[in-house]
């Protein structure tokens, strides 16, 4: 199936298509996991649990997506709100860096690499704003402008997280660095 | 001021951003079943249909009540009694008011804004 995902949704809008939203799913489910899995600090299970909601969440307000923005941004829009209010509600999500050798780590570029285990933890030790806005514009790829549509935030302010995150990971991986 | 559309550049020489960066070539999460038990997880067809037929009829009443109120030239509540009594003949006149170009052209554009907001609904009913 080689439609963009702007004709796959009016499809599942239009004639309620599940083998197109199905193939929504599959294009999207490793961005939003892994987005989720950061978020959660590697709980896979919840993780996964999150993610599966946000695409039942998707399926019900597809009519809303109007197209103005990536796909792929709004679904993680959708992500991290659900995860936050998840979070409100239940107090259940680990959000402290405590949790983190409890938790299966998420999976680096690189298994094994020492570099990425400590990028891994350095990641955790950092606030989560600034922690969710580095893994949106680094590992998603997203614009400082989709990531401050992701997050609901104004743009300066994701910069913001952005530049004290990795003044934060600098100071951390000041070991890893040749130049410091 | 740098506009909002920027992406991070993948020319720095930050080595932060380059270790940041090695995340993304990581392969992509095997599905594992993750996609048939979101499809599982869906709604029923039936209800997301009922819920947009509801949606739809609730739309079309309103505007239809908005029409006949507005071709009955308001109402005030102390009128309301000799209003209800005259309402059958002031049905009558409603082809006859709404007859004239500015009526026409008031239903014309609440018509369109109507196709508009629900065309991917109507689009169910339409032959492709």
């Amino acid at each position: 199936m080689n439609a963009d995902d702007a004709t796959l949704a009016a499809r599942v809008v239009v004639s309620d298509d599940r083998a197109a939203f199905g193939e929504l799913v599959r294009r999207h489910q490793s961005a939003v996991r892994r987005f989720l899995r950061s978020l959660t600090h590697g709980d896979t299970g919840l993780a996964d649990d999150l993610a599966q909601d946000t695409f039942v969440q998707a399926y019900r307000g597809l009519a809303r997506f109007r197209g103005e923005a990536a796909f792929s941004s709004w679904l993680l829009g959708i992500a991290y709100n659900h995860w936050r209010n998840a979070r409100r509600r239940e107090r259940a999500v680990p959000l402290e860096p405590a949790h983190l050798d409890a938790l299966e780590p998420t999976p680096s570029a690189a298994p094994g690499s020492d570099l990425q285990q400590d990028l891994a933890a350095a990641l955790g030790r950092l606030e989560p704003d600034e922690q969710t806005a580095l893994h949106l514009c680094y590992q998603q790829g997203l614009s400082h402008g989709e990531a401050a549509a992701v997050l609901g935030r104004p743009v300066g302010t994701v910069k913001t997280h952005l530049a004290r995150g990795k003044e934060k990971l600098r100071h951390l991986l000041a070991s890893w660095n040749p130049q410091t | 001021m740098e506009p909002s559309n920027v992406k991070p550049d993948s020319r720095s020489d930050d080595p932060v951003e380059a270790w940041l960066r090695a995340g993304t070539d990581a392969p992509p999460l095997p599905d594992a079943g993750f996609s048939q038990r979101v499809l599982s997880a869906l709604p029923p067809p039936s209800d997301r249909r009922r819920a947009a037929s509801l949606r739809l009829a609730l739309c079309l009443s309103g505007a239809v009540a908005g029409a006949l109120i507005a071709g009955l030239g308001g109402l005030a509540l102390d009128e309301l009694p000799a209003r209800l009594g005259a309402f059958g003949s002031a049905l009558a006149e409603i082809p006859v008011r709404l007859a004239t170009p500015a009526s026409a052209f008031a239903l014309a554009l609440t018509a369109a804004s109507l196709a508009y907001v629900y065309r991917r609904e109507l689009g169910l009913r339409l032959p492709h």
